[in-house]
């Protein structure tokens, strides 16, 4: 008698446990299927440099499409510019990982306040202003007016800063979100 | 004629263990002459709390072998004995054995106190004489009270030898002798805790209020529980519900504030025995617990809150010689990151690391915000345990954990998405079939089957591949006393099998890895009146961690490059160890000396090459398999002046050398010993800890980007108050840390390059035990 008695509790036990258990299942990946990346990248950064005067375009492009590690980045270009020239430059960002690709540049322009792009210029005679500005007045960067000096070799850092409420037009504050060394050559 | 004779046999205690006692008295009634009439009844009963102990087997050795078992009330009757002096043989499963001679002359009557099994390498049952005798593996009363409200790796790093790898404020993971990750398994209530162990900012998924038994498992039961605790076995749990006793409830209040951070905790815990048709054994137990933003000696750290809530079921019955045993527990956490320390690159960890204050200024907030970890720890454990007689007990234990774990880094844009960077999925079936015997020859011995069945997967950002695992292990574990000496010796048979699923742009990849081993550990005590020394020898192994197999990105917090290296081999350790106990009325050492040998020792160092991200590049660093060495010392004195002085000085050294490169291994705790002195007058207790943490000066310079931190000297003060109000005891603690608020940074904190240590935090600490007698 006790001892049915003591089968039913320990089956019901056992029931109310397992329901514990099921209750609480969610939708979950399972190791053999494709796993799903919501995540954005900025795969690929191109620079568009109009010549003031011919208003011939050239670019210089990195992409790396699957991201931080995995394959070596596919481009990574040398930029070429005239001397004693002056150089309108568009800067646009894609997510071509994902299809369509996504614009990123597009929501840098709609979070303007809170990132900001720097240039240095490392062992050439250059000069870059930030023509375009954020709501409070601040550079943004995603459009600058490149002058060249005499010829040269060198390096130009691009430098993509996200600065969530930390904005004051400096570099300082923030994380950065891009930093490349171009290559440059100014002929 | 009736007469009574009182005797005490105190003599026979020199012939069994010194940790044995026996207690005994008969009455003798009627002489008898000549043949085999005699009767010897009796009582066999607990020594501590003279409860009556059933299923105890006695019987008599010689030509003719008579015995019987003890009824529930711990009563037996043993007939037709000679007279003539006969040795007896008093056997229980849990409790000491004992043997013992009686001149019978005439029917007697006794009464058996046996005493708890100390030599028994059972887990987490210990009296408190074992508690004595080894307290450098296990945190006493007092350590447990002073870290209540702590996370359960600062309570754990009381043990000596035991320290902390950290990542800010919020995180930190336990490291054994200087091994950490994948090396250290934890036990958690006889269940091997899996989560993502092996990453370095994944903290144990355990409620610390449940875990009030914690120890550094040194004997062969270690090998119980897997071959891969190559750093050492962790041991915590609650006190077994089968303890509690009919008509009482028990139970526990916690609440607990701290000024740093302006933490507030909330615990509860109730239990007890009911009597349904058959004993129902239960408890439920809760935490709550929430804090802010943490303070350094001078700066608020911007988003290091945390939230916690976890709580537990455990229902357990006993039906004859069976006992079932249910337990479920949720933990559920969200851990801030310091804002800070998400850095792009290695210019902005470069003006971090420049930077002594915090490059994010901050005030005190409570809300978590991104970055920040999520996580859901759940586990089922269903236990049967069969006790066949006295001798034999069968155990079934089945369990299963589901770990849910979402990381949220730092958006680039607010508006791209909601949801986590990446989730883990781990969910693990685990199963132990044992038998224990606890008196072949006088060889107690457990033997096994352990199973394990686990999957793991993830979505978001990769960072380490999806995985089956299944694994397989029979074991078999022996100990003996012969005289003062103590045996043990362990094997352990594991077969494992991964199943890894690389994809590649959409193209699956699997690879297939399979490992198996013998992993084995003799220790062998002597034990003297006021001296015991001991030596072990083991060996254990573990196969390389899915990072280290398949890792391949970036480290946001310490602006690396990890990459895993798939044609890595097992890791291999063999290790020895010394220990000596001396203990003299109020005057104990404790030390233990080690050396261990790991072949294939899986070690990330710098490639000196670099990885081209649009975020620039980033130093690439790679496991690679090396010999390692690691030596060391743990101590541990304590002297009682008199009843109201008591000190206590316990230290820890370390060596680690990578044999191959020929140099100091990483990220090694360097030497750290903590002094304290109490004064106890009536109910208050106050504690002075002065602790020492040395700055470590073996390490190789390219492979950081940054020296490790100077020496720190930290103050801290305990005071407790024992008092009673209304007939019920309150237990008021008040904890001072870091008492000088000084300025500091930790070598195993991996945020040390952005931001100082805690500064000054005084907690505050209310206990109420509940023991309620209910009316019968």
């Amino acid at each position: 008698m006790i001892q049915t008695n003591f089968i039913k509790n320990a089956l019901l036990l056992i029931c109310i446990t397992s329901i514990a258990i099921t209750a609480c299942k969610t939708e979950e990946p399972k190791p053999d299927q494709a796993p799903e990346n919501e995540n954005e990248l900025i795969t690929t950064v191109q620079l568009e440099f109009e010549d003031s005067v011919t208003q011939l375009k050239s670019y210089a492009v990195f992409k790396d499409l699957d991201g931080d590690g995995g394959n070596n980045p596919s481009h990574f270009d040398t930029i070429y510019l005239d001397s004693q020239r002056t150089y309108f430059t568009r800067i646009l960002l894609l997510d071509e990982s994902k299809t369509p690709a996504d614009t990123i540049s597009n929501e840098v322009l709609e979070e303007a306040n809170d990132h900001l792009f720097v240039f240095k210029a490392d062992g050439l005679n250059l000069n870059v202003q930030i023509l375009d500005k954020d709501q409070n007045n601040l550079p943004l960067g995603l459009y600058s007016r490149w002058k060249t000096g005499s010829s040269g070799m060198g390096k130009v850092n691009v430098t993509l800063k996200h600065q969530p409420g930390l904005k004051d037009g400096t570099a300082a504050p923030g994380e950065s979100d891009i930093s490349l060394d171009f290559e440059t050559q100014i002929r | 004629m009736n007469s009574s004779h009182l005797a005490l046999i105190v003599p026979i205690l020199k012939h069994i263990l010194v940790y044995i006692y026996l207690f005994l008295f008969y009455c003798a009634s009627f002489a008898q002459s000549g043949n085999c009439y005699i009767q010897l009844k009796g009582r066999v009963l607990d020594s501590s709390d003279q409860m009556p102990l059933s299923h105890t087997s006695i019987a008599t050795l010689g030509v003719k072998t008579t015995e019987t078992i003890t009824d529930k009330d711990g009563y037996f009757v043993l007939k037709n004995l000679c007279p003539d002096s006969v040795e007896f043989h008093i056997t229980h499963f849990d409790y000491d054995h004992l043997h013992i001679h009686l001149v019978l002359n005439k029917d007697t009557s006794i009464i058996i106190y046996l005493k708890h099994s100390t030599t028994d390498f059972s887990g987490i049952k210990l009296s408190v004489k074992q508690e004595k005798k080894e307290s450098i593996n296990q945190l006493n009363k007092a350590d447990i009270d002073r870290t209540k409200g702590l996370s359960i790796s600062e309570v754990m790093s009381e043990i000596p030898g035991v320290s902390l790898q950290k990542t800010g404020s919020t995180i930190s993971k336990p490291v054994i002798n200087g091994l950490q990750g994948n090396r250290v398994l934890i036990v958690n209530n006889g269940i091997r805790q899996e989560g993502q162990n092996w990453g370095a900012e994944h903290a144990p998924e355990i409620d610390a209020f449940l875990a009030t038994q914690i120890r550094l498992l040194k004997t062969v039961e270690a090998l119980r529980y897997g071959a891969d605790g190559i750093a050492g076995v962790l041991l915590v749990g609650p006190l077994s519900i089968f303890s509690y006793k009919e008509h009482m409830l028990y139970g526990e209040v916690n609440s607990a504030a701290s000024s740093n951070g302006r933490a507030g905790i909330l615990n509860a815990m109730l239990g007890g025995k009911t009597n349904i048709g058959f004993p129902l054994y239960w408890r439920v137990q809760g935490t709550l617990k929430q804090s802010g933003n943490v303070k350094t000696s001078r700066d608020f750290l911007a988003n290091t809150g945390t939230k916690e809530n976890n709580y537990s079921l455990n229902l357990g019955m006993q039906q004859g010689k069976l006992l079932s045993e249910v337990f479920y527990s949720e933990f559920h956490t969200q851990i801030g990151l310091y804002l800070g320390s998400q850095v792009g690159n290695i210019t902005d960890l470069q003006t971090a690391i420049q930077s002594s204050r915090p490059l994010i200024q901050s005030d005190f907030v409570y809300g978590v915000n991104r970055p920040f970890q999520s996580v859901v720890h759940r586990l089922i454990k269903i236990k049967n345990e069969y006790r066949v007689n006295a001798r034999n007990k069968l155990e079934l234990t089945l369990s299963l954990q589901k770990n849910h774990r979402e990381e949220y880094d730092v958006l680039r844009s607010a508006t791209s998405f909601s949801g986590p960077s990446f989730d883990y999925y781990i969910n693990t079936n685990m199963g132990e079939l044992l038998w224990s015997r606890n008196d072949y020859h006088n060889i107690r011995f457990k033997t096994g089957l352990f199973g394990l069945r686990q999957s793991n997967a993830y979505s978001g950002r990769f960072f380490i591949p999806g995985f089956f695992q299944n694994s397989i292990a029979p074991f078999f574990l022996a100990s003996k006393n012969y005289k003062n000496l103590h045996l043990e010796a362990g094997l352990r048979y594991d077969v494992k099998q991964y199943e890894y699923y690389l994809w590649k742009n959409n193209n699956l990849n699997v690879n297939n890895l399979n490992y198996k081993g013998l992993a084995y550990q003799v220790n062998v005590d002597y034990t003297m009146q006021h001296h015991s020394l001991g030596l072990a020898v083991s060996s254990t192994w573990r196969p390389p961690g899915p990072n280290e197999l398949y890792a391949n990105g970036l480290h946001q917090g310490i602006a690396s490059f990890e990459k895993g290296d798939s044609g890595l081999r097992l890791e291999r350790s063999y290790s020895q160890s010394l220990n000596y106990v001396y203990s003299y009325r109020k005057f104990k050492i404790e030390s233990e000396w080690f050396y261990q040998y790991i072949n294939g020792f899986i070690n990330l160092i710098p490639s000196k090459t670099f990885a081209l991200t649009v975020r620039g590049a980033y130093p690439i660093f790679v496991y690679k398999q090396t010999n390692a060495e690691l030596y060391g010392m743990r101590f541990k004195t304590s002297y009682e002046f008199n009843k109201h002085f008591a000190t206590g000085l316990e230290y820890n050294f370390l060596y680690g050398n990578d044999l191959t490169n020929k140099t100091p291994l990483q990220q090694m705790p360097p030497f750290n010993g903590t002094f304290k002195i109490t004064y106890t007058r009536k109910n208050i207790e106050t504690t002075l800890r002065v602790q020492h943490t040395a700055e470590q000066t073996r390490y190789v310079a390219e492979s950081d980007f940054l020296a490790p931190p100077p020496a720190y000297t930290l103050f801290g003060l305990d005071l407790k108050w024992n008092t009673r109000i209304n007939k019920q005891d309150i237990q008021i603690a008040l904890n001072i840390d870091n008492l000088g608020n000084q300025a500091y940074r930790n070598y195993l904190n991996r945020f040390r390059y952005f931001t100082d240590e805690q500064g000054i935090n005084f907690r505050f600490h209310i206990q109420i035990p509940i023991n309620i007698q209910l009316k019968k």
